[in-house]
């Protein structure tokens, strides 16, 4: 409304420019308590996380364990196998006889770990059943030892390959305070042998791998079958040749069958050979002087690099998702209590107001 | 044209204090009538209105919607401002202060313009009685402004004062009277609700 007033227009302009003021006053400190809401928000969150992560770790037993190789301490990772050979990442499949015969010795304590009962190996608990024949082992440790005795320790590498019915394939030998074995042990006696080699000393680092060639071997007996069986046909058929020709022809029939017998049965063998016997890498050095070589155990890859990550990935997000578990019944609780004392308190502080 | 209820107005100058400059623009001439009435000396009602306006702006965010038109709550202001005056004689600037508005001089030309919001016919028996309370010198002023209806360069004349002091001494023994009428128990305006 437009007025006749001096004064009122002098204090409408007054007023105005009071308003612009505050305005800029109201937006000046909105932002900051935006950004204050937003940092306390991420705070809360972060906090939220970190409790929930914390609580997670707590519950699955105060840490994480590694399905690749791990310290001394007396855990063992297994590399689960797949047919065929091709490493198999996720949870191991249904156990075969061999594992669950080792079950009894091997406490299970994870997906992919095992940890050794050593009480149960001292106290003459007795090894796994001996048939190993369609799982390849392979085994890698390296073993610090006291100053001064690489040369007793190599001696007793070499006594440890011949008690246990093995030998020492090759061995390698760097300073005179540390050295390497390739060795090559009945697969019967693997797992005793690594304990064997475990007590040489102070454990670096460990590791066991298993590969299953069972379904390779049966594929490969079958094919041996069908191959005996045609050349027993061809057998026949040259017995009934009446022509050159088609002796000829039945000869290079049979020539090609009994390569592939050949092949097959050297396939069968090696496979009986690998599955029969165990390899297993050592390395023993003393303090100071460093594994010699140790490429199996200590060569980074990728793709071990890569599973890990994944592995700790996935470990973190499975604590914290144990932790929410534990704290949104928590949280629920707090907030009905909150809701609770805030009714109350709006409640008396009308009664107040109205009194 | 704001659309908004003086209410809705009330209520959105927390966050918009724009929004109360439009709800003076509708209300600030009915409430310096409201002043003029009550005090007739529009040098008061000016300074009431304006300390009014100043008080509402600064307490604006303690309203509470309680379904009355929001304006009824600016003129519960005024009506503690109007009796504090007629308690004290004076009037305030606290809530101006406090906002850091400057206190300007009533405009010359406005003294007549806010003299003739106040109806003084109503009253005319009781302001001669009245004047009697009053010194010599606001009593002639009055007489010769309020009763002889002379212009104020006429009354300044007479008086062989200044245009602005005979404003004064008029203002001032308007004000008085007004006190003393509100002492009686006369009523000088109808309240506005």
């Amino acid at each position: 409304m437009e007025t006749r007033f001096e004064f009122l227009k002098n204090l409408e302009k007054d007023l105005a420019v009071l308003a612009r003021q505050e305005q800029r006053r109201l937006a000046d400190s909105a932002k900051p308590r935006r950004a204050t809401h937003k940092r306390a928000w991420i705070g809360v969150a972060a906090s939220f996380l970190a409790i929930a992560f914390a609580i997670g770790v707590l519950a699955q037993g105060g840490g994480f364990r590694s399905s690749s190789m791990s310290s001394a301490g007396g855990s063992f990772s297994t590399a689960g196998s797949a047919v065929g050979g091709a490493s198999h990442d996720g949870p191991i499949p249904a156990a075969t006889p061999q594992q669950q015969a080792l079950d009894g010795w091997l406490t299970h304590t994870g997906d992919l770990s095992y940890s050794v009962d050593t009480a149960a190996v001292k106290n003459g608990v007795s090894a796994p059943p001996a048939d190993l024949s369609k799982i390849v082992r392979d085994g890698a440790i390296a073993v610090t030892i006291a100053t001064g005795s690489f040369s007793d320790r190599f001696k007793q590498v070499v006594a440890i390959a011949g008690s246990n019915g093995g030998t020492v394939l090759s061995s390698t030998t760097s300073g005179g305070n540390s050295g390497t074995f390739t060795l090559r042990i009945p697969a019967a006696n693997f797992d005793k042998t690594m304990l064997q080699l475990r007590d040489l000393g102070t454990v670096d680092a460990s590791e066991i791998h298993g590969q299953d060639v069972t379904a390779e071997y049966i594929d490969a007996k079958a094919h041996l079958k069908i191959y005996l069986s045609r050349r027993k046909v061809l057998y026949g058929l040259m017995a009934q040749a009446t022509t050159i020709s088609s002796t000829l022809a039945v000869q290079n029939q049979l020539e090609q069958v009994q390569l592939k017998i050949d092949q097959i049965t050297g396939q069968l063998r090696y496979l009986d050979n690998q599955v029969a016997e165990s390899t297993i890498k050592v390395d023993i050095h003393e303090p100071g002087a460093g594994p010699a070589t140790t490429d199996d155990i200590r060569n980074p890859s990728l793709a071990r690099a890569f599973d890990r990550a994944v592995q700790g990935f996935m470990n973190i997000l499975a604590a914290v998702l144990i932790g929410f578990g534990y704290l949104i019944p928590l949280l629920v609780i707090a907030g009905l209590i909150y809701l609770v004392v805030s009714v109350v308190r709006r409640r008396s502080r009308r009664t107040t107001t109205d009194g | 044209m704001d659309e908004r209820s003086d209410t809705e107005l009330l209520l959105a100058s927390r966050a918009e204090p724009a929004a109360f400059v439009e709800l003076y623009r509708r209300h600030a001439e009915d409430l310096l009538r409201y002043f003029a009435r009550r005090t007739l000396d529009p040098e008061a009602a000016a300074e009431l209105t304006a300390e009014t306006f100043a008080e509402a702006f600064e307490s604006r965010r303690n309203y509470r919607d309680t379904g009355v038109n929001g304006v009824a709550w600016v003129y519960g202001i005024a009506r503690h401002q109007l009796s504090r005056f007629y308690r004290t004689g004076s009037i305030q600037a606290r809530a101006r202060e406090n906002l850091g508005m400057p206190v300007h001089d009533l405009p010359a030309e406005d003294y007549e313009r806010i003299e003739e919001l106040v109806d003084l016919a109503p009253i005319r028996d009781a302001l001669v009685e009245a004047l009697a309370t009053l010194g010599e010198e606001q009593r002639d002023a009055l007489q010769l402004r309020v009763i002889d209806e002379l212009s104020y360069p006429d009354v300044a004349s007479q008086l062989g004062c200044g245009e602005a002091a005979a404003r004064q001494r008029v203002s001032r023994g308007l004000r008085r009277i007004a006190i003393v009428l509100q002492e009686r128990g006369l009523s000088l305006a109808t309240e506005v609700e």
